[in-house]
């Protein structure tokens, strides 16, 4: 679905990735780790597009796979509710007025239907992540890229989240990067990152 | 704009900074107060301007007498009116007319007193407002003789070796009427006296020929001939130039021909006069305090939007173009300039139709069309720096907008 070939990627004059091969298959669900400043996060920002300054190729099956991208920091608008801010992800995933059912619907996956009209700077870690969880499932997308989905939340929210990504998103191709365990029950790619490669366990 | 942005732009103003709506509202206050002063200065130009053409003292040029050879002033005779008709006829028209006197004073009723009489011709005399469709009438500001009816002693003269001697008088019918033409520069030294009156250029003729013992023609023959009769009746000679624009030109051409001329002032230094100093100061204040206001609100807008880049990165990362982030944030501002271009244009008609009296709407759109360009320009200033803003990439608009460059 995703392949990077040969990637050598740099800031200035730190060397992240001297020649990166990996294949994300469909279907299949990845967990990368891997120590901190290793060059996960620049990974999935090259595979999703925002970083564009590498050498190598990075090939996607087709130009219209959709790819969601759930960001290492909270990206969410203050202020505004709960179901405001699903509105706004949602117009511009379909530029078409919001389906105030789906949404409710996802909320309610999620389990936060009950905040759908708190502001989002009274919400929990917790809350914050189940609603950045629950803008992923706006659009059809073919892939979902998450960063860190379960960093800075206790281990009962941590196992809560897990769970909810594993019933939720079954049916898609997951790459998730992350420093803590994530228990799945299913069958996944357990990988690890070092010295800019990729290994899997 | 597609609905759904508009809907993302009301969500999201919710959000904008106090500071900045502070400054759009001074902007406001300062745009108000520069139409008041901008307004009331226009009004008072188009006022003075309107004046000035209209006022009658402006299209004059008063001739009073004639240089002769050794520098001596003669006095006037009617070739003078024709001398003066002949000048220019290319530089506009213009029409010269005298003004008839009778050297001495005339007794009247049973008074000692007596008044000296003044004429001028019809088309003259229609101009500047004395009505003269009742030939009786004598125009005074004698409260004596005001409205009522007035026997003048018409002295008949006779010449014998001695000179002019009188013995008997004829008495003359006519009828006092206020003179309530104003503001006349150039007779006013007939209004202002109470012993002058004016009466039409026909009771003048026959008081003339009353005194001489002539007949009408005689009176007219002695015109044609340029021949005065002995009493120097013509006083003061009048050059009306139509066109305000030729006055100049017109009295300088009669002033080559040795004729001592006095005429209204230019008419720039009218304009400039009419508004005070510290009206221009107020004026000038106030527009460098709208520049500064306006730069004021730029800056205010670079800091609000340098504050939001996250937000603008959190809706790139949304998934919308660069083109509807800058949209949506750009008709927010779109919204408040119109709301302030509206409320100012507002204030521009009532204002102006408070204090204008002329060129009402003509006030109205030089001021807002003055003041629209303006807010045109602000407004485009901080599209560009939004711009800026958006066009930057998403990961930059994230992950660097804590750190204000
Ligand atoms: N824009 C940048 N300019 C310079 N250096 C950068 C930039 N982005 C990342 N780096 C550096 O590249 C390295 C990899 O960063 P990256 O964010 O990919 O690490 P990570 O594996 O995601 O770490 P963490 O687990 O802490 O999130 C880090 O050392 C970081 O300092
Ligand atoms: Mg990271």
């Amino acid at each position: 679905m995703i392949e990077l070939i040969n990637v050598k990627k740099s800031f200035e004059n730190k060397i992240i990735f001297k020649n990166l091969n990996f294949t994300i298959k469909a279907g299949e669900i990845y967990i990368l780790q891997g120590s901190s400043g290793v060059g996960k996060t620049t990974m999935l920002n090259m595979i999703y597009g925002y970083e564009k300054n590498y050498t190598g190729e990075i090939k996607k099956i087709s130009d219209k796979l959709k790819i969601e991208y759930l960001f290492q920091d909270d990206l969410i608008f203050n202020n505004i509710s709960v179901l405001e801010n699903m509105k706004l992800k949602m117009i511009a995933d379909t530029r078409d007025n919001p389906d105030e059912e789906k949404i409710e619907k996802i909320l309610k996956q999620f389990g936060i239907l009950d905040l759908k009209d708190s502001l989002t700077t009274k919400l929990s870690g917790g809350e914050k992540q189940r609603l950045k969880l629950s803008q992923m499932l706006l659009s059809d997308s073919d892939i979902i890229l998450m960063d860190e989905p379960i960093s800075n939340l206790d281990k009962e929210n941590a196992n809560i989240i897990t769970k909810l990504i594993e019933e939720i998103y079954s049916e898609k191709t997951l790459f998730i990067v992350t420093h803590d365990d994530l228990n799945f029950n299913k069958k996944v790619h357990q990988l690890y990152m070092k010295d800019g490669q990729i290994y899997e366990k | 704009m597609k609905n759904n942005e508009k809907y993302v732009s009301r969500v999201i103003i919710k959000k904008t900074k106090s500071y900045l709506k502070i400054s759009y509202i001074i902007f406001l206050l300062i745009l108000i107060s520069f139409s008041s002063i901008l307004i009331s200065s226009l009004a008072q130009i188009f006022e003075t301007k309107k004046n000035y053409y209209d006022n009658l003292n402006t299209h004059i040029i008063e001739v009073s007498s004639k240089q002769g050879e050794s520098n001596q002033t003669n006095n006037l005779t009617y070739k003078d009116i024709e001398q003066i008709k002949n000048i220019s006829k290319t530089n506009g028209d213009y029409s010269v007319f005298g003004e008839y006197t009778i050297n001495f004073g005339i007794p009247y009723d049973n008074d000692s007193n007596s008044i000296f009489v003044y004429s001028f011709e019809k088309e003259f005399s229609d101009m500047i407002g004395l009505d003269f469709s009742d030939n009786n009438i004598l125009y005074t500001n004698n409260t004596n003789i005001i409205d009522k009816p007035i026997t003048l002693k018409i002295p008949i003269i006779q010449t014998d070796n001695d000179g002019f001697n009188s013995n008997n008088y004829k008495e003359f019918s006519l009828h006092g009427k206020k003179n309530n033409v104003k503001n006349l520069s150039f007779i006013k030294n007939i209004i202002s006296n109470n012993s002058s009156v004016i009466v039409s250029k026909d009771k003048y003729q026959e008081i003339v020929n009353i005194m001489f013992n002539t007949t009408k023609e005689d009176f007219e023959n002695s015109i044609n001939n340029y021949d005065d009769l002995g009493i120097s009746p013509i006083k003061r000679l009048f050059v009306y130039s139509h066109d305000i624009n030729n006055v100049d030109y017109l009295a300088n051409e009669i002033d080559k021909i040795k004729y001592n001329t006095t005429y209204a002032f230019s008419y720039y230094d009218n304009i400039a006069d009419s508004l005070s100093i510290s009206q221009i100061a107020i004026f000038a204040t106030l527009f460098l305090a709208l520049i500064i206001m306006a730069f004021n609100l730029i800056f205010s807008s670079e800091l609000y939007y340098k504050s939001i880049q996250k937000d603008l990165g959190i809706l790139k990362h949304y998934g919308y173009t660069q083109k509807s982030v800058f949209s949506i944030y750009a008709s927010n501002l779109k919204n408040i300039m119109l709301i302030i271009y509206s409320i100012t244009v507002l204030f521009n008609i009532i204002f102006t139709f408070f204090i204008a009296r002329l060129d009402i709407l003509k006030i109205i759109l030089v001021v807002s069309l003055i003041e629209g360009l303006f807010i045109l320009i602000v407004s485009i200033i901080i599209r560009y720096l939004l711009n800026k803003k958006c066009q930057k990439s998403t990961l930059r608009l994230l992950k660097y907008s804590k750190d204000f460059e």
